[in-house]
């Protein structure tokens, strides 16, 4: 299995589209998932997947497997979704306790009810819950990435916490 | 005290919901197929040239040539996919669906249990895996592909031989 992923990683890397296009199948369920919880929105979740993998194909070539290819691709693909992230806050000026209006219809079989809830947590509180409960970033890690405190990524996840459990508990 | 402890005291709700973010999948595929989309946003990229990839193509024309060892078995309803096919980027590719297609279907009809030609087998297995690897680094190299061509031409005729003749000769083989 291994073996085999690494073979695909050299031939994708030589420009083997094929074996992009396993790589892309084995790994974009994982890429996704990151960005719908960030961005609630499937359209922009999409586009941010999208672009993640056009970011992964052109540094292909540099990567020498320091890491694993799929921690890889999913800092890339973290990366990219607060980069859109960050620029939708910008854009739409909203207020940053307000809970995003569209939220994704999560698959079926999953957990819905604390998926939509997370889907409703106020967007900066929702971005370091997921960061942190979810993908497993470190409050130091998620200061950087979202350019806050790191006090201010702490306070905002047991606030996320209180949030969700007052929602679950409405259920 | 690490990130992860540094939560106020656990209540049942509190465990409950952190049972409850455990069972999040951490993987959700897209509604629908977002590969053919991406692929024509990909921009296009150059084979990669390793220093050493001459020198494992040299390895691999050597492993070839040691394992030609039955000359007299030349191709013959072996039916290979048309040469032009060989120039272009899918090539290796079409090869190994024609050609794995063709194997397994003659494998089905065979009933040998002799070492010698399971060997045989994984040595060209081998070989192929070679040819696949150093193709990974020259995937447009005709010579490459044309070895992989000739590889796997050996093998069907040496499975079409031991198909044709009795299995106690076949154990010669």
């Amino acid at each position: 299995m291994a073996e085999e992923l690494q073979h695909l990683i050299r031939a994708a890397q030589a420009g083997d589209l094929a074996s992009f296009a396993r790589l892309h199948a084995q790994f974009v369920g994982r890429a996704y998932s990151v960005c719908l919880r960030l961005l609630v929105d499937v359209q922009k979740a999409e586009d941010a997947c999208q672009e993640t993998f056009i970011k992964v194909w052109q540094q292909l070539p540099q990567f020498r497997g320091d890491s694993a290819f799929g921690t890889w691709l999913h800092r890339i693909a973290t990366h990219t979704a607060i980069d859109l992230w960050r620029k939708d806050k910008l854009l739409r000026l909203v207020d940053e306790g307000e809970p995003d209006s569209q939220v994704a219809p999560p698959d079926e079989g999953v957990p819905k009810d604390l998926e939509k809830a997370i889907a409703a947590l106020p967007r900066q509180a929702r971005a370091v819950f997921v960061l942190f409960a979810i993908e497993g970033f470190t409050h130091a890690e998620i200061a950087g990435l979202l350019e806050i405190a790191e006090g201010s990524s702490k306070a905002h996840y047991h606030r996320a916490r209180q949030l969700l459990q007052e929602s679950l508990s409405e259920r | 005290m690490n990130d992860r402890d540094d939560i106020a005291p656990h209540s049942s709700d509190d465990d409950a919901l952190d049972l409850a973010i455990q069972a999040l999948p951490r993987s959700q595929n897209p509604a629908r197929d977002l590969w053919p989309a991406l692929q024509a946003q990909l921009p296009p990229r150059r084979a990669r040239r390793a220093p050493w990839s001459w020198a494992a193509a040299a390895v691999v024309a050597a492993l070839v040539l040691s394992i030609w060892i039955r000359p007299d078995l030349g191709p013959s309803s072996v039916t290979a996919p048309p040469l032009a096919q060989l120039d272009s980027p899918t090539a290796e590719h079409s090869l190994l669906n024609v050609y794995e297609t063709q194997k397994a279907s003659q494998m089905a009809t065979l009933n040998f249990s002799n070492p010698s030609v399971s060997r045989q087998l994984a040595i060209w297995d081998g070989a192929v895996q070679q040819v696949r690897g150093a193709l990974s680094y020259y995937p447009e190299e005709p010579r490459l592909l044309r070895q992989l061509d000739r590889l796997y031409r050996q093998q069907l005729s040496y499975l079409e031989t031991l198909a044709m003749v009795d299995p106690q000769v076949a154990a010669y083989y």
